[in-house]
C-alpha cells in the first residue's frame, strides 16, 4: 500500500529552506545508551584480527592507530578491486530518496543519518574524495568529503544502526544492497580494530567452541537430553538423537540459541519430535552446534572460516546432506555467499527428502535446505499426523524474519506449515510482511541490552503491525523463523503490546503432532495446559 | 463569543496546530515524512502522535476530563517518546503547548467570561495532563531498564559458567595476573 500524495500535498511538501547544519557537520552522539560496547582484545587477539586496548566509544580520543588514514584507504581500495558490487553501489545510487523512509531505524527515531541514503553516504562521501577524479578535484561540491576521525566515529555510530535487514534494498530502483554497503563499513572499521562485543565474542566462541555461547560438546549434548525428558514427560515417548555419528544420512545444524535460550527450547523440541516422528536418519553435532553466523557481521573472511566449520563437519560425518533450523541470518549466509566462500559442497548429494522422495534443486550447490521447507513438504505429502486444536488458545500471526523472506525468498513455506498445525492464523497489513517485512530491530549484532532504547524504536514498526493484529483479530502468539527474533521480539512485545508471545514455527508443529504411541497430551511444550479453560 | 461553536468548528485546526508543534520536536529533515505519510503502517510516529493528540485535544477542552481515556490516549504518545533521543522534559513538553495554543486563538476575546474560565479550565487540565504524562513516562524508563537487566539475568550463560559447562575464550592477562599470585 504506497501512500501517493496528491499534487497540492507534493508542492506543500516542498522544504525549499536551506538546513540549518549541513549533515557532515551534525555530529554523533556517544552519550550512554546510544552504542554497543566494543569487544575485549581476547576476542580479536583470538580470532588474529587486528585488536585494540581497552577503549569506550564514549572517549574524546579514540586512539586510532598512527596510520589509520592509510589503513582505511588500503582497505576501502582492496574491496573496491576484489567487489564490483561495492564499486556499482558506490558509483550508481542517484539519491532518488525511494529508500529513505523505509528503514526501521528511521522510522522510529527520524534521524536522517539513519536514512538508507545518506547511511550510505557516510561511506560514498569518502569514497569520491579517494576514488573519484571529481571528488579530488571539486571536493565538496562533487559530494566529496575528507575521511577525519569525526568521520570514523560517525561510521561507527550510524553502521551499527543498521541491521542489514535489506527492507531499503526492496525499493531501490537500482537494487543496491544497503546491507552490503554496511557490512563494507564494518570490515573498514574492524581493521582499526573497532569491532562491538556482542558481535565479535560470539565468533571468538564459535570459532573455538563451535558456537556462539561457548557451549562445550558435554554440555551440548546434556541440553539436548533434558529435552528429551521433557519431551518424554509431555508425550510419554523416549527419544533418543544421536551426537556425531558418522555415516548418518543427514547432519542437522540449528542456532544454539535454540539449544541454550527460551522461547527457542521448545522450538528444539519441536525439531526434535518431528524427526523421531518421521524416523529421519539424522545426527546432532556438538562441533557444528551453531548455525549462525556472526562472520557476516564482522568480515567476508570470518564469515567463510565460520561457515567452513560446518562443511568440514558435515564432510567428517560423512552425511549426504544438512537439513538447518529455524535461523535467519545462516540463510543469508548460505543462499547468497556461501556457494562463493566454500562451495559448491560436492563431497554430498543433492538433498532428497528420504521421506517423500522430493528433492530440492534448490538446494543443489549448498545441501543445505531450511526446515520450513521440508516440514512444509512432509504436510504436502500427508507424511504427518496432525491435531491443530491443540494450538486452539492461540491466535497467531507470522513475523517474516529478514533473512529467509528477502534473502531467500522463503515466504509461503512457513505459512503453510502454520494453516496446517494451527486454526487460528492473521496476517499482520500487507506493507510489513513477506519482501515488505520489518526488522525485529535487533538483527545483525545488535540484540544487545545496552541499547535497548535504539532496539525499542527500531522495532516499532514491527511491534506496531502486531498491536493492529492484537487489537483487531486478539492475536496473542507472534511466530517467527530466526533465533535472533526469538531473543529479540519478547523484550519488544514486553515493551510494545505486552499481551502477545513469541515463538518457533516448529514449537507449534510439536505441540500439533500426534505421535504414534504417545499419551494423552495435557500441557503443550511449555508445560502448560492445551487449553485456557484448563487453567 | 459562542465558544462551544467555534471549538467545534476549529477543532481539526487546533488539534492540527498542536500535532504540528509535536512533530516539530524530531529532526527538521523527517517533519515532512511524520506530517505527510498517511499509511499508519509505514509511519507509527506520525500517526500514533495524531492519535493521541486528537484524543487529548478532545479531553483538555473538557469541563471535567475522563482519568480513564486520557490514560489511554497518553500512553502510546508518551511510551514513544520514551524511547527516542529526548529528555525526560522535552519528552513532554509538548503538552504545554495547547494551554498556549488555545490562549493564542482566543486571545481576543479573553476579556469574555466564558472564554476567560475555559482558559483557566485548559490551563489546569494542561497541569493534570504534565502529571499524569510523567507519571508513563516514568514507568517506560522503569521498563526499559527492567528489559535490560532480564537480559543479563535471563542469560543462562552466567548459570553455564558457574555450573563449569562453559569453556570462554581465556583472558591472556588475567591468566598473567594469576600466575603472579
Amino acid at each position: 500500500m504506497v501512500d501517493i500524495l496528491k499534487p497540492e500535498e507534493m508542492f506543500n511538501s516542498i522544504d525549499y529552506t536551506v538546513p540549518s547544519d549541513r549533515w557532515e557537520d551534525v555530529p554523533p552522539d556517544f552519550s550512554e545508551g546510544t552504542f554497543c560496547y566494543p569487544t575485549k582484545k581476547k576476542n580479536q587477539d583470538y580470532l588474529g584480527i587486528p585488536s585494540k586496548e581497552e577503549w569506550s566509544p564514549a572517549d574524546e580520543d579514540w586512539k586510532l592507530p598512527d596510520n589509520w588514514e592509510e589503513i582505511i584507504h588500503e582497505g576501502f581500495k582492496e574491496r573496491l578491486g576484489k567487489y564490483r558490487s561495492l564499486k556499482v553501489f558506490m558509483d550508481i545510487c542517484v539519491r532518488c530518496g525511494a529508500c529513505a523512509d523505509k528503514c526501521h531505524y528511521f522510522i522510529g527515531t527520524g534521524d536522517p543519518k539513519n536514512m538508507p541514503v545518506l547511511r550510505a553516504e557516510l561511506l560514498r562521501s569518502v569514497y569520491r574524495k579517494d576514488f573519484t577524479t571529481a571528488g579530488k578535484i571539486l571536493g565538496s561540491i562533487a559530494g566529496a568529503r575528507k575521511i577525519t576521525p569525526l568521520v570514523i566515529k560517525e561510521w561507527f555510530s550510524y553502521f551499527y544502526q543498521c541491521s542489514e535487514c535489506r527492507r531499503c534494498s526492496v525499493y531501490c530502483p537500482y537494487g543496491i544492497d544497503t546491507a552490503e554497503i554496511t557490512m563494507m563499513a564494518r570490515e573498514l572499521l574492524s581493521l582499526l580494530g573497532l569491532n562491538i562485543n556482542w558481535i565479535l565474542e560470539p565468533a571468538a566462541n564459535c570459532f573455538r567452541t563451535g558456537n556462539h555461547l561457548g557451549i562445550q560438546p558435554h554440555a551440548f549434548k546434556e541440553m539436548i537430553e533434558f529435552f528429551c525428558d521433557d519431551i518424554e514427560e509431555i508425550t510419554g515417548l523416549k527419544l533418543n538423537p544421536s551426537f556425531n555419528r558418522k555415516g548418518a544420512e543427514i547432519l542437522f545444524i540449528t542456532p544454539s540459541g535454540d539449544a541454550f535460550a527460551d522461547p527457542g527450547t521448545y522450538t528444539m523440541m519441536g525439531y526434535l519430535m518431528l524427526f523421531e516422528h518421521i524416523g529421519l536418519d539424522y545426527t546432532l553435532s556438538t562441533y557444528a552446534s551453531e548455525g549462525g553466523n556472526f562472520g557476516l557481521f564482522t568480515s567476508s573472511e570470518m564469515m567463510k572460516r565460520l561457515n567452513g566449520k560446518m562443511y568440514a563437519e558435515a564432510k567428517r560425518l560423512g552425511v549426504k546432506w544438512i537439513l538447518g533450523g529455524e535461523c535467519g541470518h545462516m540463510w543469508r549466509v548460505i543462499n547468497q555467499y556461501m556457494e562463493t566462500m566454500n562451495g559448491p559442497a560436492d563431497f554430498m548429494e543433492i538433498p532428497k527428502n528420504p521421506i517423500t522422495g522430493t528433492v530440492f534443486k534448490n538446494a543443489a550447490s549448498t545441501k543445505m535446505v531450511h526446515i520450513a521447507e521440508f516440514t512444509a513438504d512432509l504436510i504436502k505429502h500427508n507424511k504427518l499426523k496432525l491435531d491443530p486444536s491443540r494450538n486452539d488458545k492461540f491466535k497467531v500471526t507470522f513475523h517474516d524474519s529478514c533473512n529467509p523472506s528477502r534473502g531467500m525468498g522463503l515466504l509461503d513455506e512457513p505459512r503453510y506449515v502454520l494453516n496446517k498445525v494451527c486454526n487460528n492464523f492473521y496476517e499482520m497489513p500487507e506493507n510489513t510482511i513477506r519482501e515488505q517485512t520489518f526488522c525485529c530491530g535487533s538483527g545483525a549484532g545488535l540484540n544487545t541490552e545496552e541499547i535497548m532504547d535504539l532496539r525499542m524504536r527500531g522495532g516499532l514498526p514491527r511491534a506496531n503491525a502486531v498491536k493492529h493484529v492484537h487489537e483487531k483479530y486478539g492475536v496473542n502468539l507472534l511466530s517467527c523463523i530466526c533465533a535472533i527474533d526469538r531473543a529479540a521480539l519478547p523484550p519488544l512485545m514486553d515493551y510494545w503490546v505486552p499481551e502477545v508471545g513469541v515463538t518457533g514455527i516448529h514449537e507449534l508443529v510439536g505441540n500439533a503432532l500426534v505421535m504414534e504411541g504417545e499419551i494423552e497430551r495435557t500441557t503443550d511444550l511449555r508445560f502448560e495446559p492445551l487449553n485456557e479453560e484448563e487453567e | 463569543m459562542e465558544l462551544q461553536k467555534y471549538l467545534t468548528e476549529n477543532r481539526r485546526k487546533l488539534a492540527d496546530k498542536w500535532v504540528a508543534a509535536v512533530i516539530e520536536t524530531y529532526p527538521k529533515d523527517s517533519v515532512k515524512f511524520f506530517l505527510n505519510t498517511k499509511d499508519p503502517f509505514a509511519n507509527p510516529v506520525g500517526n500514533t502522535i495524531k492519535r493521541s493528540i486528537d484524543l487529548l485535544f478532545a479531553e483538555v477542552i473538557k469541563q471535567k476530563m475522563d482519568p480513564a481515556a486520557v490514560n489511554e490516549a497518553m500512553d502510546p504518545i508518551i511510551r514513544l517518546r520514551a524511547v527516542q533521543e529526548f529528555t525526560p522534559s522535552r519528552a513532554i513538553a509538548f503538552i504545554l503547548t495547547v494551554k498556549h495554543l488555545l490562549s493564542d486563538a482566543l486571545k481576543k476575546h479573553r476579556t469574555d467570561k466564558e472564554v476567560a474560565l475555559f482558559l483557566e479550565n485548559v490551563a489546569a487540565n494542561t497541569d493534570e495532563l504534565i502529571l499524569i504524562a510523567f507519571d508513563i513516562y516514568g514507568k517506560c524508563r522503569e521498563k526499559i531498564y527492567l528489559l535490560r537487566i532480564n537480559q543479563s539475568k535471563e542469560s543462562l550463560k552466567k548459570l553455564l559458567i558457574k555450573k563449569d559447562l562453559l569453556c570462554e575464550i581465556p583472558d591472556p592477562n588475567s591468566q598473567i595476573s594469576e600466575l603472579k599470585e
